[in-house]
């Protein structure tokens, strides 16, 4: 090892600080004994060092808020649930005017005299009055043993577990009354197109954030992961296991919600169940089953599973 | 990388990005520039930075960005062999701390690039060769020389308040 006056000073740093390796201290002791100077110019040498006092500790920088980004993930996640209590809230008003309106109307049987056109009509006087027990039934109907958990929704200190279960159970409350049909033509309807709306209005870049979702997960704190263990169902995600999917696979999969952001290396894609079965069309959603979709159920009751999900297991 | 620890990035470590960069550049609105850029550059490359090695990315970028501005107003002179400008300055402060920045700031921005990511940020000799995107020997060349120059220049500077 040749250490000479033009690159001592490679060495002299591990020197000081002891890191030099043993056939190194024995090349750079020669050189010291064969340059006093240097020598004296280590011994003299007095590292002087930089702490954080002797930077500008009030200097910020100020521009953190533009270059934050959005959790677009949790937003889109939560929002199914706010269209569930919308959904149920606008139900039970629709619900409630409908009983009036037959109350009002079908069930009065006073005889009305058609003749007397200007004559002031009589004041109708409801047969069935809503009185406290009408109105719980209506909700036991409705909302069957829901109702305290739609109050504890209605509250601020509302915690992930019962909000995430009042969504499942009235989800499948409401798949199962006889209201359905009228509530999928109406409000649902309308919360469908807005769901829609919202999934058209991500970009590109907020649509490929939720379909890697599932693989952010081991970055997610364990508060995170309770509230995503505890989603309801249409709101879990489906593995597309192992193959790579070819770019027709994938159109038929997203289009006209998303095509672009995916990649051709991609081995794997999870997505939200609600956002294939609502966004997607049928025929497009039916499709799932023809490619080998795996489903984590681990706590996803059976009959929590979306229609098409049911029928591919 | 995702959202949440992008966003965790920009938390923890804008500060201490704009402070290297503004001790390297002694310019605010560049070094300003420079982290929001290093940031954005970030994000566009989420897929290909690993989040372990973020840091050490974004003070890399950083110093390229800077270099890239140097370059722009100064040609193509090397930054390691710019000549002294601020240690000659007047300066009456008589506290110690003042002075050790005084004679930071007098470093050619190579030299206080390498002071700064050892002594603030706690890189190793390696960790800083490839920030830096320089051998190892002059690594350790550059901060042999800089720590030389830092106790020069804190000399003139108390010796001219005498």
């Amino acid at each position: 090892m040749n250490i000479n006056i033009h690159n001592y000073e490679e060495f002299a740093l591990d020197y000081l600080e002891g890191n030099l390796s043993e056939p190194e201290l024995t090349a750079f002791s020669n050189f010291l004994n064969k340059n006093p100077e240097v020598r004296q110019e280590l011994e003299d040498f007095e590292p002087i060092r930089i702490s954080e006092e002797d930077l500008e500790p009030t200097l910020f920088f100020s521009k953190k808020t533009e270059l934050y980004k959005e959790a677009a993930v949790i937003s889109l996640l939560q929002r199914p649930v706010y269209i569930k209590l919308w959904q149920i809230a606008a139900a039970f008003i629709l619900l409630l005017s409908s009983v009036w309106v037959i109350n009002s109307y079908y069930l009065n049987d006073a005889p009305v005299n058609q003749t007397m056109v200007t004559a002031e009509p009589e004041r109708i006087t409801p047969k069935v009055e809503m009185t406290k027990e009408v109105v719980e039934g209506i909700e036991k109907e409705f909302l069957p043993e829901n109702t305290q958990l739609f109050a504890a929704a209605n509250k601020e200190e509302l915690n992930p577990e019962p909000r995430a279960t009042l969504a499942s159970a009235t989800e499948i409350k409401i798949a199962d009354s006889e209201e359905k049909r009228a509530l999928r033509e109406s409000e649902i309807e309308l919360a469908y197109n807005t769901e829609v709306e919202f999934v058209k209005s991500l970009s590109d870049e907020e649509v490929f954030e939720n379909l890697y979702f599932e693989q952010l997960i081991p970055e997610l704190n364990r508060q995170e992961k309770r509230e995503i263990a505890l989603l309801p169902v249409n709101q879990m995600m489906l593995e597309i296991p192992s193959e790579p999917l070819d770019i027709a696979t994938q159109k038929l999969l997203w289009n006209p919600v998303y095509v672009e952001a995916i990649e051709e290396e991609l081995h794997l894609i999870r997505f939200f169940a609600n956002l294939a079965e609502r966004v997607l069309p049928d025929q497009v959603a039916s499709n799932l089953n023809k490619i080998d979709v795996k489903i984590n159920t681990e706590r996803i009751p059976q009959e929590l599973l979306p229609r098409f999900m049911q029928q591919s297991n | 990388m995702n959202i949440t620890t992008y966003n965790g990035l920009v938390r923890d470590f804008s500060d201490h990005l704009m402070r290297y960069a503004y001790k390297v550049c002694r310019n605010n609105a560049n070094a300003e520039d420079a982290v929001q850029e290093a940031f954005i550059r970030l994000w566009a490359n989420k897929k290909k930075v690993e989040v372990k090695g973020a840091k050490s990315w974004l003070f890399t970028t950083v110093y390229r960005i800077l270099i890239d501005q140097h370059r722009k107003t100064k040609r193509m002179e090397m930054w390691e062999e710019m000549p002294d400008f601020a240690v000659h300055e007047r300066f009456d402060s008589s506290d110690y701390s003042d002075d050790i920045k005084r004679a930071l700031d007098a470093l050619s921005p190579t030299q206080k690039s390498i002071v700064l990511l050892r002594d603030i940020e706690g890189y190793s000799y390696d960790d800083i060769s490839q920030i830096m995107e320089i051998k190892l020997s002059q690594v350790k060349t550059y901060l042999f020389r800089a720590r030389k120059k830092l106790k020069s220049n804190i000399e003139t500077i108390q010796s001219e308040k005498k």
